[in-house]
């Protein structure tokens, strides 16, 4: 170990088909050979002299060997007790905050139960039973949800006190790190409802692929099978740095693990948190208006090599990129501290953010010596004019209340009415069903939420709700949500 | 003390040793994409010299493949040019002509790998390094060692293999199979066997020889001309043992490997104990003629297979 | 002192590296010879085929590749304990293989379909048994030891025990890899200590090979059955009714329960269902979740016809289908 040999470097040739050849040399030896602790490689064998000279020294190096190899073994194996223990303490941080949810997992970030998992888990707008690690159950209603970057958030009714895990820092993470994930694989779970955990390593960072869209996926290959979705992805700290989401399985299309696998990062879902806090669908960053090249494409002009990074190729009038600067023919090659080197890369590193934020994104620029020059530009994500449109028309309106989990097609019943808010303001209270809206027979929380469509706040709305066994009129003003 | 710096050790993530070898080899891996006759393959390639050359897998660039490009950290693109194959051993060898010198991959010895230890294997497994500039890391140990007799999928190979735990997926054919420190002691292949379904490399040890000789035959100015053969080498006695004292530059010993120093054991089945002895079996042979030399050096035994040239 | 610091700051391989390999070393060689190769010579298996299929690929891999499997020696006076798979079937004759490489005809005593274990006796009395692990906890490292290929040596690989409850408390899982060469080896801890027998590798379940997820019968539960295992009794499963397709994990465009994989000859290809294609409705009825499709099913019986309504993308739309499928009887075995 330790000092370099030069001859490897400039192959010699050592052991040429020995495994093959000659069998009392090489691959076989060192194998086949019950080796003893002390010995090292594939020995070649002392000659018959040399043997009959030690005979006399045999049992005192046999007898002091022993006694050196147990010491070493034990070391060892403490060694690697050491790291068991710091992986029994992390499952003991994790487990608790694990839920089983559908036919998938999820995990719990805050005592007040805002749970994520992928989107093709719990869907769109769906209440879910959910269970702790032990069984406990609670109801959740999904909040928030990304249908193309596979999020969604739910939040437990009336969550207290539930026991959960921090959001680790996914950019501190490198390849060769250790991590665990933690999820429910073909639902093994399901009977005893104990997660199931598995361990590896970072086997990639900063992986990007569509269908869905995964920007800026952490890999790798601690198995994740069917089941493990939407599970957290734990660093040693006990901290979640990735929410497990997909595998790679197209080595034998089997949709079995075979040591590739993929997690959306803590980092972007930070990015994204406050807006599925917020409630609806959320939309992923781009860049609208910009026609981009890879760089190294040879149809243009100075457009440097593969690997710079990609250039504009086109620009939009008007399109926040031109006013925040862009100009045609500019590299990007870095934005907010990610490196931009190809295309796959570039809608990566925009995807990190939802629509509607504002980020720096490094360019080079030709100046007139033809020298190129670093710009600095701050550029809006997203078209402004879609999303003020979309705002408008799903009426991103708030009522203030919480509907009941229900099957019975009633009417949509008042859970829980947020102090201040409008229901309370209108005098709505828990227990109360609403079964119209301005006239409109309404038998479900899905029907009641099409009426809110065109809605903006300010805007009243008429609600007949059946309290008790009495049918009331109560007008309710719609507020902007928080 | 030192039991605050063991403690130290031992709390030291060991994780460290993975992010390290990472670090060390994550340059040398490369990324292939080939138009062969049967249709278009992908795999990995380690650099195996600064000057551009690359080994991979006969699988992925077989004989007559064209359009071969390379994707190389930075990231950086090339075309590729075949220097020559060896479908028997597996092996494949290509030239990129870098701006600057690259880091070639460290060789390890596959006569060495002990069933346990930790190994990695790094490359583009699911187009990691072409679509993001990133080589995948899997850990795992040897798990095996033993032979393959049938050929699977593409590979053409059969023989031993060193079965891992590290995990091994498409793109990953020719990938490099690390030790502990990362050094390379063998390869991916396609081949694996269907009852244990984990990943196989082709040991390194063998297929330096055969690299070598891919080399050889491509060089024009160590075509050996017929007529005497010559080791390349000169040696001197020292009580009972021949020691070689200068090889010729570009002669078959020094092209096997063969340095000043080295102690010359046997020639075939014949030990030689003398100079006299040596050159006595070498007289008769020609040009182009085969043999195996038993050869010590630094403390270790070989057997070295030499392809005699001429004067 | 300043030597010693210099070496632990010069060491090369990070400690935990070397420490691994030599561990595994030595277990190998520890355990090793508790370990034999198990070859079987059979006429049908439990499904009817006959075994030996070609490559890992999906369609193949449901048709068990030939080739030795492991066992581990359970008792002194030669009884060695396997996977009840890997003996499953009209045999003709087993052929243990020892570590030091001497064969021994094996006779079948008893066997727990549900535990998938089963005990085998030779004639030799020398073979080492394994000392009992103590308490097992998730995230505990393992190794599991089993023979390779061409019956020559040990092979070992390690994970951690990922659960401590499954197959109805029956065995540990862990994701060691697991596959048709090492199963009915020994789960060991890096002590060298039995934790259990690694089973429940067969075409019927959906984890396949090597896949990190694996399964070793608890030594506490095979102590429970060894006495009458060895008066031959033989612990049949229950019959039981089976569609035969295992969890998908989801999609985001239709709601239901997505189709993972689908067992080849179960009732469900029979009837045409695919991986891929989203069930919403048994005999009428919604199901929630993979669990209420699995209740639903088993309160049918063996021959009985179901309606299954699934939905199907066919060129990038999803349509709507409905099938009858026939409930055939579980493979056991």
């Amino acid at each position: 170990m330790g000092k370099e040999n030069p001859r490897i470097q400039n192959p010699r040739i050592q052991n040429p088909a020995l495994g093959i050849q000659n069998p009392k040399f090489g691959i076989q030896n060192s194998a086949f050979r019950p080796a003893s602790p002390s010995e090292e490689g594939g020995g070649m064998g002392t000659s018959p002299r040399s043997r009959s000279l030690n005979s006399l020294l045999a049992v005192w190096v046999v007898f002091a060997g022993a006694t050196a190899a147990r010491a070493q073994e034990d070391r060892d194996l403490r060694e690697i007790e050491a790291l068991q223990k710091k992986l029994h303490a992390c499952v003991a941080k994790v487990k608790p905050a694990y839920v089983f949810i559908g036919g998938g997992s999820g995990v719990c970030i805050t005592a007040d139960g805002w749970i994520l998992t992928n989107h093709h888990v719990a869907g769109d707008n769906r209440s879910w039973p959910v269970r702790f690690a032990g069984g406990k159950q609670h109801t959740a209603d999904v909040v928030g949800f990304d249908p193309h970057g596979d999020i969604s958030v739910l939040k437990i009714r009336g969550g207290k006190d539930l026991p959960h895990c921090e959001l680790g820092d996914s950019d501190a993470l490198r390849v060769g790190h250790y991590v665990i994930a933690v999820g429910n694989p073909f639902l093994l779970g399901n009977d005893s409802w104990e997660p199931t955990i598995t361990f590896g390593i970072v086997s990639a960072l900063h992986r990007y692929m569509d269908n869905p869209g995964y920007f800026d996926a952490i890999q790798t290959d601690a198995q994740i099978n069917p089941g493990n979705s939407g599970g957290p992805l734990i660093d040693l700290d006990g901290r979640v740095v990735g929410i497990n989401g997909r595998i790679d399985i197209k080595r034998f299309m089997n949709r079995v693990n075979t040591g590739i696998g993929y997690a959306i990062p803590a980092n972007q879902i930070r990015r994204y948190l406050p807006r599925f806090q917020a409630g609806g669908r959320v939309f992923e960053g781009y860049l609208h208006g910009v026609t981009i090249g890879e760089c190294g494409d040879d149809r243009y002009e100075n457009v440097g090599e593969y690997g710079d990074g990609v250039f504009a190729a086109a620009l939009e009038e008007g399109c926040p990129a031109d006013r925040a600067g862009m100009k045609l023919g500019d590299i990007l090659f870095e934005s907010e501290g990610y490196r931009i080197v190809n295309s796959n890369r570039f809608h990566g590193v925009m995807g990190n953010w939802p629509q509607g934020e504002t980020i720096r994104i490094k360019v080079k620029r030709l100046n007139e010596k033809k020298e190129r020059e670093v710009h600095e530009l701050r550029v809006f994500l997203g078209d402004p004019e879609q999303i003020r449109m979309r705002d408008a028309s799903t009426g991103k309106v708030e009522t203030g209340f919480r509907p009941s989990f229900d099957f019975d097609d009633l009417g949509v019943e008042v859970d829980e009415v947020a102090a201040d808010g409008p229901a309370a303001k209108a005098g709505l209270k828990s227990g109360d069903v609403v079964k119209k809206v301005d006239g409109r027979r309404v038998r479900n929380f899905d029907e009641f939420k099409e009426t809110l469509a065109e809605k903006k706040p300010g805007d009243t709305i008429k609600l007949t709700v059946l309290r008790g066994e009495k049918e009331t009129e109560i007008p309710l003003v719609l507020a902007a949500p928080k | 003390m030192a039991a605050a710096l063991l403690v130290l050790c031992a709390l030291q993530g060991s994780d460290e040793a993975h992010r390290r070898v990472y670090e060390k080899v994550r340059r040398s891996v490369v990324a292939l994409r080939a138009l062969a006759p049967l249709g278009e393959r992908s795999g990995t390639g380690s650099i195996v010299s600064a000057d551009g050359l690359i080994l991979t897998s006969y699988s992925v660039v077989p004989a007559g493949s064209t359009r071969i490009r390379v994707w190389t950290a930075g990231p950086r693109r090339y075309d590729a040019e075949l220097v020559g194959t060896s479908e028997r051993d597996e092996v494949s060898l290509l030239r990129i002509k870098p701006k600057e010198p690259l880091p070639a991959i460290e060789y390890g010895e596959s006569g060495r790998a002990r069933i346990g230890q930790i190994a990695y294997t790094i490359g583009n497994a699911a187009n990691s390094i072409i679509l993001d500039d990133q080589p995948s890391l899997n850990v795992g140990v040897v798990s095996g060692l033993y032979k393959l007799t049938e050929k699977r999928a593409n590979s053409t190979y059969a023989g031993l293999v060193i079965e891992t735990t590290a995990a091994v997926n498409v793109g990953m054919e020719g990938a490099p199979l690390l030790d502990s420190e990362g050094r390379m002691i063998g390869f991916v292949t396609q081949n694996y066997s269907p009852h244990r379904f984990l990943g196989a490399a082709i040991p390194i040890d063998s297929q330096k020889y055969a690299i070598q000789s891919i080399l050889r035959q491509k060089s024009t100015t160590n075509d050996p001309p017929k007529g005497e053969g010559t080791l390349g080498l000169k040696a001197r006695d020292d009580k009972g043992r021949v020691v070689v004292t200068e090889t010729t530059r570009g002669g078959a010993a020094d092209r096997a490997g063969i340095r000043p120093g080295d102690v010359l054991l046997a020639i075939g089945r014949a030990k030689i104990r003398t100079c006299e002895e040596l050159w006595k079996r070498v007289e008769g042979l020609k040009a182009g003629d085969v043999v195996i030399l038993t050869v010590e050096a630094e403390g270790d035994r070989y057997e070295v297979k030499i392809e005699l040239t001429g004067k | 002192m300043t030597l010693l610091l210099a070496l632990l700051l010069v060491q090369d391989d990070g400690p935990s590296a070397a420490a691994v390999a030599r561990v595994l070393q030595a277990l190998r060689e520890k355990v090793g010879k508790s370990v034999v190769a198990i070859e079987v010579d059979r006429e049908t298996d439990p499904e009817g085929r006959t075994g030996g299929g070609s490559f890992g690929t999906h369609k193949d891999y449901y048709n068990r590749p030939k080739g030795p499997t492991s066992g581990t020696v359970i008792d002194e006076g030669g009884f060695i304990l396997t996977s009840y798979f890997n003996v499953s079937g009209k045999l003709r004759r087993i052929v243990v293989t020892a570590w030091d490489g001497k064969e021994h005809d094996a006779e079948l005593l008893g066997f727990d379909q549900s535990r998938d274990v089963a005990l085998l006796k030779i004639d030799r009395k020398d073979l080492p048994t394994l000392p009992a692990a103590k308490e097992i906890r998730q995230g505990d490292f393992v190794a599991v030891v089993g023979r390779s290929p061409d019956k020559s040596t040990p092979t070992i690989n390690h994970g951690i025990v990922s659960a401590t409850m499954r197959q109805k408390g029956t065995a540990f899982q862990t994701d060691a890899e697991l596959n048709y060469g090492n199963v009915g080896g020994p789960l060991v801890t890096l002590r060298g200590e039995l934790v259990g027998v690694a089973g429940h590798i067969r075409p019927r379940e959906p984890w396949g090979q090597s896949g990190g997820v694996g399964f070793a019968t608890k030594f506490s539960e095979i102590r429970k059955i060894l006495s009458d295992l060895k008066e031959k009794k033989n612990i049949v499963e229950a019959k039981q009714p089976w569609l035969g397709i295992g969890p998908g994990a989801g999609t985001a465009e239709v709601q239901g329960i997505e189709v993972g994989q689908v067992v080849p000859g179960s009732p469900a290809e029979k009837a045409g269902l695919q991986s891929g294609d989203v069930i919403v409705e048994i005999d009428g009825s919604k199901v929630a979740d993979f669990d209420e499709l699995r209740q639903k099913i088993l309160e049918k019986r063996i021959g009985e016809e179901v309606k299954v309504k699934f939905k199907r993308k066919e060129k990038g739309k999803w349509e709507e289908k409905e099938v009858k499928v026939k409930l055939e009887e579980r493979p056991r075995g």
